[in-house]
């Protein structure tokens, strides 16, 4: 059976007065029906910059170059009415700030119903049944008051829950969770991971989960992807990213997580440097200036994605041991 | 413990909010109601709680920065919530603070090396220029940041290069606290480690005490002495670092750690899934007696009706009528 999602040789460049800033650059990524993906990386890595460019929703000085297939369709290149039909009915979209996708003049009713009515042409007490049966799903208490309120009138939490409830609306094949928790308290945010995944379980949708949060992926993810600088630097199973990682970058990511354990140690390990300016990235690989085991090539060819073990890649020279492993 | 430098004693800020109707009696917001701390010389004290526990409020009325409705903030024997605008003003260059947003923080229009000495240029006026420059290269070298630095703007810099211009803004009048609000929060991953390993050799370097704000318990926990936890200007549990984690006793400390998503996936999905239900009240109309009672698994009918004082259990301060029973039960 073919992927859900299939993303081949996909490169994103945007056209700025300093020149053209390369934000994503050939990336290959695969998502199976029901299966949850998380893409790991810091902030400017590419990674918000590479989901937007599927849906057609980079921003004018942008552009999308290799292949994004839904279901066999390629969506690069696509009319803007096939990926307008597309964006909430077969993919749903949660950002970090639920503002984003709430229209702050708009009931909560108007909003939940109009993408169904919309995309699937239900009348509107279908859609009105419906926006109360995923209030319900996602638990938001007094569905019916709340579909008459305005988002000012729920808190950050409920505010999340809403935009979940409303990605969903259509029964999308894929939802696209763009750091759903990373505004949220840590008390919250448990909460609306635990919904994220009743939300897997139940409905059986694929999840492509963006985040920088290591804590995130491990409650959620089936499989990761590490990206660095606009690049995959490593992939695998979430148990292959935490255990059997490969990549002196995400090795690094690993430990400079403080960890809820008895004793602390005097520093935490952390990665010198910055990470790079996407204008002037380096030669070869883009973490070798911070990366603790460059070799000479490194600054001088591109590592690419060689494989591990079945479904297990990293692009890295380096083969040797990187510090204390576990599993 | 050695002598605390800071000393906050019944500490209470309140806003007064316009009511429902025009004319109508106005609402009172108690931010914070009623915390106490010390902060020895050189340690650091953190601070936890949700957003809306009070813990900025809190920074700022130890600087000064909102009235203080009551209570006392007792700093090299004088009360700073007292003191006549003139005296604060001296005082304040004692006491510094660093923002969460690095670059929101830094003026625009001034090079690192103007940003770097405002604080000396506005308390130390006379301060010949040769020495001011001396003390700014020494404070970059101290912070990480290169000579050739001096003359650039903050829009320069990353993230973790600007947090690193902040705190060397706040440490050049070799301050005796420091408040740090959120310090690492808006930073990438890899710059957290960085920065976080920064502010504690600085400390062990000048003997520096801080004052660690954080809504994130694991990190905070990394560089704190004494951990408080507050909930709705109140504070829940004051505990040492090593205690916090073997015997944590408030059951909202406890929700805290229990939120934390460890990062190992085997864990992840063993261990139960039983988050803290709903969101802080508002500070508007706090529930009686204890105010943690309303998402609180072991509520019980005297949780409604009396305020649990803070008192002694163990190493720590805790304010729960069940602290032992819970501890038992855990």
């Amino acid at each position: 059976m073919p992927p859900l999602l299939e993303v081949r040789r996909l490169s994103v460049a945007f056209h700025t007065r300093e020149g053209a800033v390369r934000a994503v650059s050939d990336v290959e990524l695969e998502l199976a029906a029901g299966e949850t993906l998380a893409v790991v990386g810091e902030s400017g890595s590419g990674k918000s910059q590479m989901l937007l460019s599927m849906l057609g929703l980079l921003a004018r000085n942008g552009r999308a170059e290799g292949s994004v297939r839904l279901d066999g369709e390629e969506l690069l290149g696509a009319p803007e009415a096939r990926l307008a039909e597309l964006r909430g009915a077969a993919v749903g979209y949660v950002f970090q700030d639920p503002m984003t996708s709430l229209n702050p003049y708009l009931s909560i009713g108007t909003q939940l119903t109009e993408p169904v009515r919309l995309h699937k042409g239900a009348d509107r007490a279908t859609a009105y049944r419906r926006a109360i049966e995923m209030l319900k799903a996602v638990h938001i208490p007094e569905s019916e008051r709340r579909m008459r309120q305005y988002p000012h009138e729920l808190s950050g939490g409920m505010r999340q829950r809403v935009a979940i409830a409303m990605a969903l609306m259509c029964s999308p094949a894929i939802l696209i969770a763009d750091e759903p928790t990373t505004a949220l308290d840590v008390t919250v945010q448990a909460q609306v991971l635990a919904l994220l995944r009743e939300i897997k379980d139940q409905f059986g949708t694929a999840v492509i989960l963006v985040t920088h949060d290591l804590g995130v992926i491990a409650e959620l993810a089936d499989r990761v992807h590490v990206m660095y600088a606009g690049r995959i630097v490593e992939r695998g199973s979430v148990e292959d990213i935490f255990y059997r990682y490969r990549h002196p970058y995400t090795a690094a990511l690993k430990r400079s997580v403080p960890s809820w354990t008895e004793s602390r140690p005097q520093r935490l390990v952390a990665i010198s440097g910055n990470p790079p300016n996407p204008l002037r990235l380096p030669p070869g690989c883009a973490f070798a200036p911070r990366c603790a085991f460059r070799l000479e090539v490194c600054g001088e060819r591109l590592p690419v994605l060689e494989r591990v073990t079945d479904g297990h890649a990293k692009a890295c020279f380096y083969a040797g041991p990187l510090g204390e492993e576990e599993g | 413990m050695s002598e605390a430098v800071l000393s906050v004693r019944d500490l209470r800020v309140h806003f007064t909010l316009r009511g429902e109707r025009w004319f109508g009696p106005p609402h009172v917001l108690r931010a914070v109601d009623g915390v106490s701390f010390d902060l020895p010389r050189g340690e650091t004290l953190g601070v936890v709680g949700e957003s809306g526990c009070g813990k900025s409020t809190v920074a700022r009325a130890v600087l000064g920065l909102v009235p203080v409705t009551a209570g006392a903030v007792r700093f090299a024997g004088e009360d700073l919530a007292r003191l006549p605008p003139a005296r604060l003003r001296e005082q304040r260059r004692h006491l510094q603070i660093i923002f969460q947003d690095p670059l929101a923080s830094l003026d625009p229009r001034m090079t690192v090396g103007q940003i770097i000495t405002e604080p000396v240029r506005a308390f130390l006026p006379r301060m010949a220029k040769e020495e001011r420059r001396a003390r700014l290269l020494d404070m970059m070298r101290h912070v990480g940041l290169l000579p050739e630095h001096i003359n650039r703007y903050p829009h320069e810099f990353s993230g973790g290069q600007a947090q690193r211009i902040g705190i060397a803004r706040a440490l050049i009048l070799r301050p005796d606290v420091v408040i740090c609000d959120e310090p690492v929060s808006a930073l990438d991953v890899s710059i957290k480690a960085q920065i976080v390993n920064l502010l504690a050799d600085l400390q062990a370097e000048f003997g520096v005490s801080l004052l660690f704000i954080a809504h994130d318990l694991a990190s905070v926990r990394h560089v704190s002495h004494r951990i408080l936890v507050l909930y709705l200007g109140k504070v829940m549990e004051l505990a040492p670092w090593d205690e916090i984690y073997r015997a944590p006793r408030h059951p909202y400390t406890q929700a805290l750690i229990q939120a934390i998503p460890p990062a190992d996936p085997r864990r992840a999905r063993t261990r139960p899934a039983r988050p803290l239900s709903g969101e802080p009240p508002s500070p508007i109309t706090p529930p009686s007696g204890c105010v943690f009672r309303t998402r609180c698994a072991h509520a019980v009918e005297r949780c409604a009706q009396e305020v649990p004082l803070l008192r002694q259990v163990g190493a720590s301060l805790v304010a729960c009528h069940r602290a032992e029973e819970i501890a038992t039960l855990q």
